[in-house]
C-alpha cells in the first residue's frame, strides 16, 4: 500500500476526538492555531469530512436517533450498548469479561484477574457513555507519597490546577452548589474560594433523601493507619455533575481566552448568565436534565455533557459559518507515531509524522474498504486516543518509553457493590444515575491501609449488580408467580431496591499494564490491547472495610442486605474469609504516567514526554494517581493546562 | 404494538401447534367467565406453567409484557432478545416501579426529587 | 404568533386617544384575554405533535415543539406583565379554558383539535402568519381580544395601556409583587428570553417578545443573521416559513426573495422534502369524552389525561400566583400529558375503523 502524506499545513495533529481531543482542538483553535483532529470513529457525514464536524444537523439528529434505537433494541443495555463496535477500531466491551486468559473480544485479558472495564471509540469518546460525575481530586490525592507512603506524588499540587479545574467546569457545565459540598481533610476556603458552579445542583434523589434522614448522624470505625481504629461521622453530600441544571446567576466567567503576553489561559469574566449547551442538532433539547434515568449509556436529550458539544462549538465560528483552522478526519485510525531515527544534539528525537489509514463505510462490516494509508505532518502532535489506546500507539511505535512506563500502571476503580431492599418505597429507577455519595471514605490516614473510596448512592436499583428490573421478573417467573401476585410482588420489589457502592482507588502498579503482542491484532491490521492485571491486598481490605460499613449503614437505614457475590463471577476473590466480587468502574487510568523525572515516568508535568520535543499525551494516561474521583474532570483541567503549555511551546513557531 | 407481539409469539413457537394455545385460551376464558379465581389459577399452574412445551412460552409471553423481551433459549438470560423499541417503552414492569423505561418517557427536570405522582 | 415586526419598530402604535386603555382594570383584562389567545393554540401544536409516530418527520416534530414552547414562553410573559401591575391571573376557570373547535375573533378563524395533516398544517400557517395589515381602529372601548382586528392590533392596545397608564414610566403601576415573577430558573428550553418585569421598560420588553421583535425577523425567512454559504440548515427558518416548507414539501434554498412587494409570501423552490402524512395516528378530529362509551377502559384513560390536563391548569395557576416554582412540578405534568395523550393516539376509536381516540383537551374543574 502506497503511503500518501498529507502536506497541508497544520499547527498541531491531535490523534483522538474525545473529550480530550475536543478541549485540546478548541483551546488551541480559538488562540488562533490550526488544528487536525484524528478521529478512529465513523462520523455524521457520510460523504467525506475535510473541514467541519457533525455540522449537518438533520444528519447529527439521524445519527443519535440511531444509537437511541440501537440502545433501546439492546437486552443488555451496558455501557457500550448504543454505539457501533467497529471491526476497524474496536472498542472493549463489559459483555466480554471471562476468566483469564482469555481472547473473548477486543481485549486480550491475561489476568490473573479480569480487567473490569470498557471504553467507546467513537466520535465524541467515551464521554458518550460516562454518568458525567464531576468531582475534583482532594488535595492529597496529589501526594500519597509523601502524606500516607503510598505510591507516588504528583508533580503538581491541586492548587495548581484548580484554575483548570474551573475551565473544565465551564467547557462541561457543571452542576453543584458550593454550600452543600462537603469533603474530609479540605479547607472549603483554599479549596473553592468563593467560586460557584455554572449551574445550581442537580437535585437530589428522593431515595437519597430517604436514606439521608434515616442514617442521621452514624459513627463508624475505619483504620488509623497504625493497627488500631478511630471513629469518623458519615455525611452525604451531592454530587457535582456535568449535566444541565438551572444556571447559577452568580456565575460571572466564561469563555477561556488565551493571554498570550502573559502565556496563559483565562477563563474571562462575563456579565451575562451561564447559557447551558444543549443538544448538536437543536439548543433548545437538552436545556435541563429531563430524568431519562438512562445517562449510561445515553442521554436522549444531551443534557449530559458529550464531547460531541465541544467538538461542534469548534467547527463552527459564532456566525455559523466553518472555522476554517478546524479540521477532524472521520474513519480514520492511527498505527504508527513516526520519529527521526537518530537524536539531535540535545539528545532529541523529534516526532516527524503519524501514520494513519482510513476506511469507507460503517466500518462494522465484515469486508473492511481500506480506502488507503497515509502520513500526516504538524508542528506539534498529540496523542489524546484514550489511556489505553494511547499505550498501544507508543509501544506499536517503539518510542516515548526511556522509562519503561509506557502502558504501566493501568488502574481503574475497582468497586464494591453492596445491595438491599428499604424497609419502605424509596422509588429508584429515576433520575440520573446518582445524585449523593458518602465522601467521608475519600481521605484519612487509614489510606496507609487500604484505599480510600467514595460511597455513591445509585438511583438505579439492582440494575448494575443483577440486571434488574429483567432479573425481578425471571425469578419471579421461576417460581411461576402470575397475575396480580406477580404484580404486587415487583411493585413492592423494585420500590424498595437500594444500591450502595464503593469506589475504591488503584494505586499504580508496575504489574498492571498494557502490552501488545503480535500474535493479537484486530481485522484493520492494528494491535489489541493485552492486560496484565491483579487486585492487591491494598484493594481487598477496602473491599472488606467497605462492606462493614455499608452493613452498618444499611443496619442504620432500615435496609436488609441482599448483596450475594457468586464464586463463578470471574472477577470474584475471597479475603479474609469473605468473598466478593469486583466490577471496573470505566476509569481507565495511568498508563504514561506524568512525573518529575524520565526515569520513572513518560511525561513531565508539562504533559510532553520526555523523549521527543514536539509530542504530548493528553488523557487519563497522564494521571499519576487515580484519587477516588471520576477521572474525567481533572483529565479535562489537565488537558487545559496541556493547552497552555502546547500555545507558549509554539510561542516561538514562526 | 399487538402485531409485534403476535408475530414474535408465531415466530418462536417452534413446532408447537398454535391451536393447542387457543385451546388453552379458550379453556382459561371460560374459567374467568365462570368467576373461579382459584380454579382459574389451578388451570393457569397446570396448563400454562407444568407442561415442558407450554411453559417457556408462557414465561416468554409475560416477558413481552413486562419488559418487551422474548428469550430465545429457556435457561440463558443472555438469550434474550428486544421485541421492538416500542414493546421495550410499553413493558409493565417500569409502571410497577412506579418509574419509566429509561431513555424514553423521562419525567422532567428534577421529578426524581419527589415522591412518583 | 408572530407579528410583522416593522409595524411595531416603524412607529409607535398609532391608536387614537378615546380608544385607549381606560384604567389598569381593563389593562389587566386584556392581558388575561392574552393569557387565554397564547393557551388556545398550544393543545392544537400537541395534538399534531403527539400524532406524530415516533422518528418519523423530525423536521415537523422540531418545528412543532419550539412553536409550542414559544407559546408557552408567552403565557409566562403575559402573567408576568399581569403581575407586575398587581393582576391575578387565572387560567383554571371553566370560561377561560378553549373548547375546542375554538373560535378566536382575533386571528378570524377556527381553530381545532386535530391530527398532523395538511389541514392542521394549514391551521398553523395561520397562526404564524405575519400579521401584515395596516391595521384599522380598534372599537370603542374595546378591551378584550375578541373585539380587536388582528394580534397586532391587540398587542399595541396592550402596549398603548402600560405606557399611558404609567404615564411614560413616570408614575408606579407596577408595584405587583416581585416574589410572583416568573424567572430564567422556571422557564427554559425556547429561543425566547423571560423577562422579570418590573417597570414600563422590563414590560414593553416582555410584550415585544411576545409580538416576535425579539427574536430574529418575522418579515425575513431567516430567523437568524441571514444565510452566509446558500442554504444552511444551522439557522433557523421561522416558523410560519417553516410551515409553508412542510405544507409544500420543499425547502428553501436561501435565495427566495423576501418580502415581495405585493404582500404574498414566496413559497419554498429548494430541494424536495419529504413528508410522511401517513406516519401519523389518525386521531378524531375535536374529540370529546361524551363519544366514548360509558363505563369503558378507553374513558377512564380520557377522563385520566383530562384529570391531568385540569390538574396542570390548576397548577400553573398557583405558579402564577406567587410560587413560580411550581413551573417545576407543571413540567413534570407536561410529561405525563404527553404520554397519556400518545396512548390515547393509539387506541381505536369504538365502533370506528379509521380513526383513534386521541386527547380532548377539556377541564373537568
Amino acid at each position: 500500500m502506497p503511503v500518501s502524506v498529507n502536506e497541508k499545513d497544520y499547527d498541531v495533529c491531535i490523534v483522538g476526538g474525545g473529550i480530550a481531543g475536543a478541549i485540546l482542538a478548541k483551546t488551541l483553535v480559538n488562540a488562533g492555531k490550526s488544528v487536525i483532529v484524528l478521529e478512529a470513529g465513523n462520523g455524521v457525514t457520510p460523504s467525506d469530512d475535510v473541514n467541519g464536524a457533525d455540522l449537518d444537523i438533520q444528519r447529527d439528529q439521524r445519527k443519535y436517533q440511531g444509537y437511541l434505537d440501537s440502545y433501546y433494541r439492546a437486552a443488555a443495555k451496558v455501557p457500550n450498548a448504543p454505539y457501533p463496535n467497529l471491526k476497524v477500531a474496536p472498542s472493549p466491551d463489559v459483555l466480554d469479561i471471562a476468566d483469564t486468559p482469555s481472547t473473548k473480544g477486543y481485549f486480550v485479558q491475561m489476568g490473573p484477574s479480569p480487567f473490569g472495564s470498557d471504553y467507546a471509540r467513537t466520535p465524541g469518546g467515551t464521554t458518550m457513555h460516562w454518568l458525567g460525575t464531576c468531582l475534583r481530586m482532594l488535595p492529597n490525592d496529589f501526594r500519597m507519597k509523601s502524606e500516607y507512603g503510598v505510591a507516588v506524588d504528583w508533580p503538581i499540587s491541586y492548587e495548581d490546577l484548580k484554575p483548570y479545574y474551573e475551565m473544565a467546569e465551564f467547557e462541561i457545565g457543571v452542576s453543584a452548589t458550593v454550600e452543600h459540598l462537603k469533603y474530609p481533610n479540605t479547607d472549603k476556603t483554599t479549596f473553592f474560594g468563593d467560586y460557584v458552579y455554572p449551574m445550581n445542583e442537580i437535585p437530589t434523589s428522593y431515595l437519597d433523601k430517604r436514606i439521608q434522614e434515616a442514617l442521621g448522624s452514624r459513627m463508624v470505625k475505619v483504620s488509623d493507619g497504625k493497627g488500631g481504629t478511630t471513629d469518623v461521622a458519615v455525611y452525604v453530600t451531592p454530587t457535582p455533575q456535568g449535566r444541565n441544571s438551572s444556571p447559577n446567576p452568580n456565575y460571572k466567567m466564561g469563555p477561556v481566552r488565551w493571554d498570550a503576553k502573559h502565556g496563559k489561559l483565562k477563563l474571562d469574566r462575563s456579565d451575562s448568565r451561564f447559557k447551558p449547551v444543549g443538544a448538536t442538532w437543536d439548543a433548545y433539547t437538552g436545556q435541563r436534565c429531563e430524568g431519562n434515568a438512562s445517562c449510561v449509556p445515553i442521554c436522549p436529550v444531551q443534557a449530559k455533557y458529550n464531547a460531541l458539544k465541544t467538538i461542534r462549538s469548534v467547527a463552527r465560528n459564532e456566525d455559523g459559518t466553518l472555522n476554517s483552522k478546524f479540521t477532524i478526519l472521520y474513519r480514520t485510525v492511527v498505527s504508527k507515531v513516526l520519529v527521526q531515527d537518530k537524536a539531535d544534539a540535545n539528545g532529541d528525537r523529534p516526532v516527524i509524522g503519524i501514520t494513519y489509514k482510513r476506511y469507507r463505510g460503517d466500518g462494522t462490516s465484515e469486508k473492511i474498504l481500506e480506502v488507503g494509508e497515509y502520513t500526516i505532518k504538524a508542528r506539534r502532535y498529540v496523542l489524546a486516543a484514550h489511556a489505553v489506546e494511547n499505550a498501544k500507539i507508543l509501544l506499536a511505535s517503539k518510542i516515548a518509553n526511556t522509562s519503561g512506563q509506557v502502558g504501566r500502571n493501568l488502574m481503574d476503580h475497582v468497586t464494591l457493590l453492596t445491595w438491599g431492599l428499604k424497609d419502605e418505597p424509596v422509588y429508584p429507577f429515576r433520575g440520573p444515575g446518582s445524585t449523593s455519595n458518602i465522601p467521608v471514605f475519600r481521605d484519612g490516614d487509614f489510606r496507609r491501609e487500604h484505599s480510600g473510596f467514595i460511597l455513591p448512592f445509585d438511583n438505579w436499583g439492582w440494575s448494575w449488580p443483577v440486571f434488574s428490573p429483567g432479573s425481578d421478573l425471571d425469578v419471579a417467573l421461576e417460581e411461576q408467580v402470575f397475575g396480580q401476585e406477580l404484580k404486587s410482588r415487583l411493585e413492592k420489589h423494585l420500590t424498595r431496591q437500594v444500591l450502595f457502592h464503593c469506589e475504591c482507588e488503584q494505586l499504580p502498579e508496575q504489574e498492571n499494564r498494557v502490552t501488545i503482542d503480535d500474535r493479537y491484532k484486530d481485522d484493520f491490521g492494528n494491535y489489541r490491547p493485552v492486560i496484565h492485571y491483579q487486585i492487591s491486598d491494598y484493594l481487598k481490605k477496602a473491599f472488606v472495610a467497605g462492606k462493614q460499613i455499608s452493613d452498618q449503614l444499611f443496619e442504620d437505614a432500615g435496609i436488609e442486605d441482599r448483596s450475594t457475590y457468586s464464586s463463578t463471577d470471574a472477577c470474584y476473590f475471597e479475603y479474609g474469609k469473605k468473598g466478593f466480587f469486583y466490577r471496573g468502574a470505566g476509569h481507565l487510568v495511568g498508563t504514561h504516567r506524568m512525573g518529575c523525572s524520565p526515569k520513572d515516568s513518560v511525561v513531565s508535568k508539562q504533559q510532553r514526554t520526555w523523549d521527543h520535543s514536539n509530542l504530548y499525551l493528553v488523557g487519563c494516561g497522564n494521571m499519576a494517581t487515580l484519587g477516588t474521583s471520576n477521572p474525567t474532570l481533572t483529565m479535562a483541567a489537565l488537558t487545559f493546562w496541556a493547552a497552555e503549555n502546547i500555545l507558549n511551546d509554539l510561542k516561538e513557531v514562526k | 404494538m399487538l402485531e409485534d407481539y403476535y408475530l414474535c409469539v408465531m415466530e418462536n413457537i417452534g413446532n408447537l401447534d398454535p391451536e393447542r394455545l387457543w385451546s388453552i385460551a379458550a379453556t382459561l376464558d371460560r374459567l374467568k367467565k365462570l368467576g373461579n379465581e382459584a380454579a382459574l389459577a389451578r388451570e393457569i399452574r397446570h396448563l400454562l406453567f407444568s407442561d415442558a412445551d407450554i411453559q417457556p412460552i408462557s414465561k416468554n409471553i409475560i416477558r413481552l409484557w413486562y419488559t418487551g423481551t422474548w428469550r430465545m433459549k429457556p435457561n440463558d438470560s443472555f438469550s434474550s432478545v428486544v421485541v421492538s423499541p416500542e414493546a421495550y417503552q410499553e413493558g409493565l414492569i417500569w409502571k410497577l416501579a412506579h418509574a419509566h423505561p429509561p431513555g424514553a418517557k423521562q419525567p422532567g427536570f428534577g421529578s426524581w426529587a419527589e415522591q412518583p405522582r | 404568533m408572530m407579528i410583522r415586526r416593522q409595524l411595531l419598530l416603524a412607529s409607535k402604535p398609532q391608536i387614537s386617544p378615546k380608544h385607549r386603555v381606560k384604567d389598569l382594570d381593563q389593562l389587566r383584562q386584556l392581558l388575561q384575554s392574552a393569557l387565554k389567545l397564547e393557551l388556545t393554540t398550544i393543545p392544537p401544536y400537541l395534538c399534531a405533535l403527539y400524532s406524530i409516530k415516533e422518528g418519523s418527520n423530525p423536521e415537523a416534530v422540531q418545528a412543532i415543539v419550539s412553536v409550542a414552547m414559544e407559546e408557552m414562553l408567552h403565557m409566562a410573559l403575559a402573567a408576568n406583565v399581569l403581575n407586575a401591575i398587581g393582576g391575578t391571573p387565572i387560567v383554571n376557570e371553566k370560561e377561560f379554558v378553549p373548547s375546542y373547535p375554538q373560535n378566536v375573533k382575533t386571528l378570524n378563524m377556527t381553530i381545532p383539535l386535530e391530527r398532523f395533516c395538511k389541514d392542521s398544517i394549514d391551521t398553523f400557517i395561520e397562526i404564524e402568519r405575519p400579521d401584515d395589515e395596516v391595521h384599522s381602529q380598534p372599537c370603542a372601548g374595546c378591551c378584550h381580544f375578541d373585539d380587536a382586528k388582528s394580534i397586532a392590533q391587540f398587542y399595541d392596545l396592550i402596549k398603548c395601556g402600560l405606557t399611558d397608564l404609567s404615564e411614560n414610566g413616570t408614575k408606579n403601576i407596577f408595584d405587583g409583587d416581585p416574589e410572583r415573577q416568573i424567572g430564567p430558573e422556571q422557564y427554559y428550553g425556547s429561543g425566547g428570553v423571560i423577562t422579570h418585569v418590573s417597570d414600563l421598560t422590563t414590560a414593553i420588553t416582555a410584550i415585544d417578545e411576545i409580538i416576535g421583535q425579539g427574536e430574529g425577523i418575522p418579515h425575513s425567512i431567516w430567523a437568524g443573521s441571514g444565510p452566509t454559504t446558500g442554504r444552511a440548515d444551522y439557522l433557523e427558518v421561522a416558523h410560519f416559513y417553516r410551515f409553508l416548507e412542510i405544507r409544500k414539501e420543499r425547502r428553501y434554498s436561501g435565495h427566495e426573495t423576501v418580502p415581495p412587494a405585493n404582500g404574498k409570501y414566496p413559497l419554498p423552490t429548494g430541494e424536495k422534502m419529504h413528508v410522511s402524512w401517513g406516519d401519523v395516528y389518525p386521531m378524531r378530529k375535536n374529540p370529546k369524552m361524551a363519544d366514548l362509551p360509558s363505563g369503558s377502559e378507553v374513558l377512564k384513560k380520557s377522563i385520566a389525561f383530562n384529570r391531568a390536563y385540569t390538574d396542570l391548569l390548576n397548577t400553573l395557576n398557583l405558579a402564577m400566583n406567587g410560587k413560580p416554582d411550581l413551573i417545576m412540578k407543571s413540567v413534570g405534568i407536561m410529561y405525563e400529558l404527553k404520554y397519556q395523550a400518545i396512548e390515547l393516539m393509539r387506541i381505536p376509536m369504538p365502533g370506528c375503523k379509521d380513526e383513534t381516540v386521541g386527547p380532548s383537551f377539556e377541564f373537568l374543574g
